[in-house]
């Protein structure tokens, strides 16, 4: 009977509230910055990073792999909060007055040298993919997690969006 | 002129797009998540929970229900009784004065006893009276209250426009009562006091005499009605210090006597 007990709390602990608690903390914070950049809004940001907390805590009995894959897997909820939280019908309302710039191309707009605001005219798989591999050092497979896709189709992504920033990017500069 | 790498230039411009996660947040999503069943068995979980509740409400609902029919069946068998003394009550009327022992509720008093069948006095709560007639509808009216003092007690009497409804008397450590329905205090002269309960009778209509007496006896200072409300007919007796007393009906006509030991 032993085994069977200890079998049945290590596997408790393993996907119990602490143990996911646990792994959060850690990705909380890039998870919340990718949700920044996407909603340029703190208050949007903390409601999907919260939404996908939850959304992941429902989920997490489902989750296969370690820590390194709980990082792409939150990281792709979040993603996927925000990308729905843009299509509202509220954001385009609320939103769009607040970007007074009469560039309207990311192109145009990095040109311009106002990289922020080009970043903020991407999309928001651009922005993701972006973030995820320029900011958090994400490799392209894990990249290719959070947007669910190939990593093949991960890393044309990263260059599609990389060059909308930089028109002149050199292919051969490392991404 | 040498451009940064992309790399750096989106570092930096992401770093000072993107804000830290403020720590409150972490908490607010620890306490919805601790908050919240363990995932995968919480549908399951939450309908057991949900089948409980509805369970438990409805056994407490037919055990309330089964409790409060149980006395409405009473009266039509037994009559108006407090439902804690309903299974004491004994219903043929004794021809024997009932024992003077000390709580003996449910003692049915003689109605055609004559004076000398009187039962002794006691210092605990006494009840009697009849129940309903079987065709009887509405309260016993009441016709006439009054207190006087005779051959060493004091005495309080209530008559009645037909047989002696159930009754009880409660001794109690003061002359304080709780008018009915209005919740009222009634400070009544006297330090001890007995609250006299007639139920299914009314003075409404039928008694027009007063409704506070002020006798002024050496047990009895002063008798008050309480209540007439509802079908209880309700007067506290201000007593001068804690007595025994009797209770026990009389006829021709027909009245609930108390008499208070001097």
């Amino acid at each position: 009977m032993v085994p069977v007990m200890a079998g049945g709390t290590t596997e408790r602990v393993l996907t119990g509230p602490s143990a996911f608690t646990a792994q959060l903390e850690v990705v909380l914070d890039p998870a919340h910055r990718l949700a920044t950049v996407m909603l340029r809004d703190r208050t949007a940001a903390e409601d999907a990073v919260q939404e996908a907390a939850l959304k992941a805590w429902r989920k997490y009995g489902q989750l296969r792999g370690g820590a390194g894959s709980f990082k792409a897997w939150f990281l792709s909820i979040v993603a996927n909060e925000c990308r729905m939280a843009r299509r509202g019908r509220w954001w385009q309302v609320v939103r769009m007055p607040e970007l007074p710039t009469p560039l309207d191309s990311p192109e145009e707009l990095a040109a311009a040298g106002d990289l922020r605001a080009a970043i903020s005219k991407l999309g928001p798989a651009d922005q993701a993919a972006l973030f995820c591999h320029f900011y958090l050092d994400m490799p392209m497979d894990q990249v290719a997690r959070v947007l669910r896709v190939s990593p093949a189709a991960a890393r044309s992504r990263v260059y599609r969006a990389a060059q909308k920033l930089r028109p002149d990017l050199d292919p051969s500069e490392d991404l | 002129m040498q451009r940064r790498p992309l790399r750096d230039e989106l570092r930096d411009a992401f770093d000072s797009m993107s804000e830290p996660a403020h720590p409150a947040l972490a908490s607010r999503i620890h306490e919805e998540i601790w908050n919240r069943p363990t995932p995968g068995v919480s549908m399951p979980r939450l309908a057991a929970v949900i089948a409980t509740l509805v369970a438990v409400v409805v056994v407490a609902g037919l055990v309330l229900i089964g409790r409060h029919a149980l006395p409405q069946t009473v009266p039509a068998g037994h009559g108006g009784l407090p439902s804690g003394a309903a299974t004491v009550q004994p219903s043929p009327p004794a021809g024997a004065p009932a024992p003077a022992a000390a709580g003996s509720p449910g003692a049915a008093r003689p109605t055609s006893s004559a004076a000398a069948n009187l039962p002794g006095f006691t210092c605990a709560a006494q009840s009697g009276g009849a129940s309903p007639a079987p065709g009887s509808t509405g309260p016993v009216p009441v016709t006439a209250v009054r207190a006087a003092a005779q051959g060493g007690v004091d005495r309080f009497v209530i008559e009645f426009g037909g047989p002696v409804p159930q009754y009880e008397v409660k001794p109690q450590a003061s002359a304080r009562f709780v008018q009915d329905p209005s919740g009222f205090n009634l400070s009544l002269d006297g330090s001890a006091g007995l609250l006299v309960t007639v139920h299914n009778a009314q003075g409404y209509g039928t008694y027009s005499g007063p409704t506070d007496l002020r006798p002024a006896l050496t047990e009895l200072r002063e008798a008050r009605q309480v209540g007439d409300f509802e079908g209880v007919f309700t007067w506290g007796l201000g007593l001068s210090k804690a007595s025994c007393f009797r209770a026990y009906v009389l006829s021709g006509p027909s009245r609930l006597v108390i008499d208070v030991q001097q």
